[in-house]
């Protein structure tokens, strides 16, 4: 009776053991994998931020009025061109 | 015995080994025993010093947006590199790559790393762009690391540079509304553990300690469009009239929050290594000055609410001057008798001074305070000025006759535009917003929405052929407003040839939508006038403004031949 009480704590100590060095395996692999996803996400995220500065910056209210001034002729028409609609 | 002998020798000889075996097991066991249970601690704790790093995630900053959500202040990450001097050092590889990356000579990057040569952690260039980062890491300099930081970038530049402020290479608040938010956009760095080899290059991630939390974002109540136009029109007016400085604010008379702010001479956040500080100061909120005649609406409404005065009573301002004690006040010119209104349109200081003085003091100062006048907006701008109002009880005749025309009293750009909201938004002060306000705004009755609706209509006629502020008109919208000119205080009385222009005003007259006030700080040459000087830009950024914000025009007769009635079908192909 003894003995295999003995022998069944020393199987038991055997797999938690090796429980342990699988969930510790696991817990490494999955940080390993959220940290490259996260990597992906701050890669995207700084992506984004820049692209939205790029476009801010060639939407700048300086820059369009130039081009339509400039480029494309544009003006604010006078009073007496513009039309209200009353309703 | 020879054997016996040889017998005894060897015996002894196996002892001797044995025992010498065994004092070096011991020696062993005694080691092991000594690294692995008495000095583990120790041991362990330097071997993870050296092995095992916390490093920093940095959070990002939230985003500052306008109120459509164009970026105001975006944080892009950027790396800096820094170094353990004694490992760089001791590598004994030529350094010139690095120091032509770094845009340094050598020798001086050599120095600095000697200099510091006892230290962990030396920044050798901060904030440099990733590509750039990457040529340095491949380098394969021992003891050089790369750490992930953020730049703020200001898409808007110098327009809102202003309101928006700037923070430090640290990312923190240095002024403007980064700093007053500065908690709201602060992000919460988080921490991970991790293995690094013995170049002190990160090998692989152990464990997460706690995660970055962003920064939140902040949305303005500012409109950028109108932003633009009022910083356009004002750098403009400055550079035309080689003005000191000028400051404008435009207000959303309904709720108070505030749609541009713009201030001359402004300064690039993105660069701004060799500026002064005095370049940062936000003029609408941190200068003051002496109101003029921007105050005798408040004088009049004052009048109108004390019972004493209608529109219609009359004041007699002849000759055009008048005595107080051993001051002399003078018109342009000798008016006449007018009424109330009139001395509004031709901003008659002899007229204000005579309303002024019959008055009861105490009465006038708690309308002039009521409307904000001697205190803060509750904006909560960092380094707001409060402006100045004496305390009744001092007032001596001539500084009531004085303040009856806004000197002995001083304001705010900010404020005066506060105070003028009380008129458009018939008699409610509003409390000051830089954020996007979401919920109906509850102000605090300070006058009559009669009254208040009375001295729009007598602003109105400043704007008129006959007023002074005739030039503040915008064609197809009635506008109210009052010009200002402002002479300069200076040490021993006020100057001769140093004024200060100003307009503050409204429109649409019927249902105020917005409230502007334009400061021009010295204004040189001819034209000092605020009717000359700042009601033009007045009228430029208002007609933009409205147009932008898509308020139909009122002043419909102005546009008698363009109106197309409802329900008429306009000529070409607009059917349905």
């Amino acid at each position: 009776m003894k003995t295999i009480f003995f022998w069944l704590l020393v199987t038991s100590l055997f797999v938690s053991a090796l429980e342990t060095v699988v969930a510790r395996h696991q817990a490494r692999k999955l940080f390993v994998e959220i940290q490259s996803l996260e990597k992906a996400r701050d890669d995207l995220n700084e992506e984004w931020s820049r692209l939205l500065l790029e476009q801010s910056t060639w939407a700048t209210d300086v820059r369009i009025e130039m081009l339509s001034r400039s480029r494309l002729d544009m003006k604010t028409p006078a009073p007496h061109f513009q039309l209200v609609m009353d309703e | 015995m020879i054997v016996s002998g040889h017998e005894t020798v060897s015996h002894k000889r196996r002892w001797l080994i044995l025992l010498s075996y065994l004092a070096g097991m011991a020696m062993l066991m005694w080691r092991a025993v000594d690294l692995q249970v008495l000095n583990r601690d120790f041991l362990q704790g330097h071997g993870d010093a050296r092995a095992l790093r916390t490093v920093e995630i940095p959070a990002h900053r939230g985003m500052i947006t306008d109120r459509n959500g164009e970026p105001l202040a975006i944080s892009t990450p950027v790396s800096s590199i820094w170094a353990i001097p004694r490992k760089v050092m001791t590598s004994g590889l030529d350094l010139a790559p690095l120091a032509k990356c770094l845009e340094m000579p050598v020798a001086e990057l050599k120095n600095e790393l000697r200099d510091r040569a006892g230290r962990d952690f030396v920044y050798l260039k901060r904030q440099i762009e990733p590509s750039l980062a990457d040529k340095v890491m491949n380098l394969g300099i021992p003891g050089i690391s790369l750490e992930q930081e953020f730049r703020r970038y200001y898409p808007a530049g110098e327009i809102s540079a202003h309101v928006v402020g700037f923070t430090n290479i640290d990312d923190v608040g240095q002024e403007g509304l980064e700093l007053a938010y500065d908690e709201w956009l602060r992000g919460k760095p988080g921490s991970k553990k991790v293995l690094q080899d013995r170049l002190g290059r990160i090998v692989a991630d152990v464990e997460s300690i706690r995660t970055a939390e962003p920064g939140k974002n902040l949305e303005l109540s500012i409109d950028q469009r109108i932003q633009y136009l009022a910083y356009r029109e004002l750098k403009a007016a400055v550079t035309a009239h080689k003005a000191r400085s000028g400051a404008m604010v435009v207000l959303d008379a309904g709720t108070g929050e505030v749609l541009a702010m713009v201030g001359q001479p402004s300064y690039n956040p993105n660069n701004r290594s060799d500026l002064k500080g005095e370049y940062f100061r936000n003029k609408v909120v941190t200068d003051v000055f002496e109101p003029g005649s921007t105050i005798k609406a408040f004088i009049i409404a004052a009048a109108l609410e004390s019972g004493l005065y209608t529109a219609d009573t009359t004041i007699d301002t002849r000759p055009g001057f008048f005595k107080v004690g051993s001051h002399t006040i003078r018109d342009h010119s000798n008016y006449g008798v007018i009424d109330v209104a009139r001395v509004i349109q031709k901003s008659s200081n002899v007229g204000a001074s005579r309303i002024a003085l019959s008055l009861e003091p105490r009465k006038l100062w708690d309308f002039l305070s009521s409307v904000g006048l001697g205190a803060t907006t509750g904006s909560g701008f960092p380094g707001e000025a409060s402006g100045y109002l004496a305390s009744s009880n001092s007032w001596s005749e001539v500084e009531i006759a004085t303040i009856a025309f806004g000197y002995g009293v001083s304001v705010t750009t900010l404020q005066l535009a506060q105070a003028y909201t009380v008129i458009a938004n018939n008699g409610m002060l509003l409390p000051i917003s830089f954020v996007k306000v979401k919920e109906p705004v509850t102000g605090r009755r300070v006058m009559s929405a009669e009254i208040a609706g009375k001295v729009r209509e007598m602003l109105a006629a400043v704007v008129n052929k006959d007023g002074t502020g005739q030039r503040a008109a915008v064609a197809g919208y009635t506008v109210a407003g009052k010009t200002g000119t402002v002479h300069k205080a200076e040490a021993g009385g006020y100057s001769t040839d140093r004024y200060i222009s100003l307009f503050a005003g409204m429109a649409p007259l019927r249902d105020p939508r917005l409230v502007m006030v334009v400061m021009i700080d010295e204004p040189q040459g001819h034209e000092y006038y605020g009717g000359l000087v700042a009601a033009p830009v007045f009228a430029r950024v208002m007609a933009g403004a409205l147009r932008l914000l898509d308020i139909a025009p009122d002043d419909l007769p102005a546009l008698n031949n363009n109106v197309i009635a409802g329900g008429v079908q306009p000529a070409g192909d607009f059917a349905e």
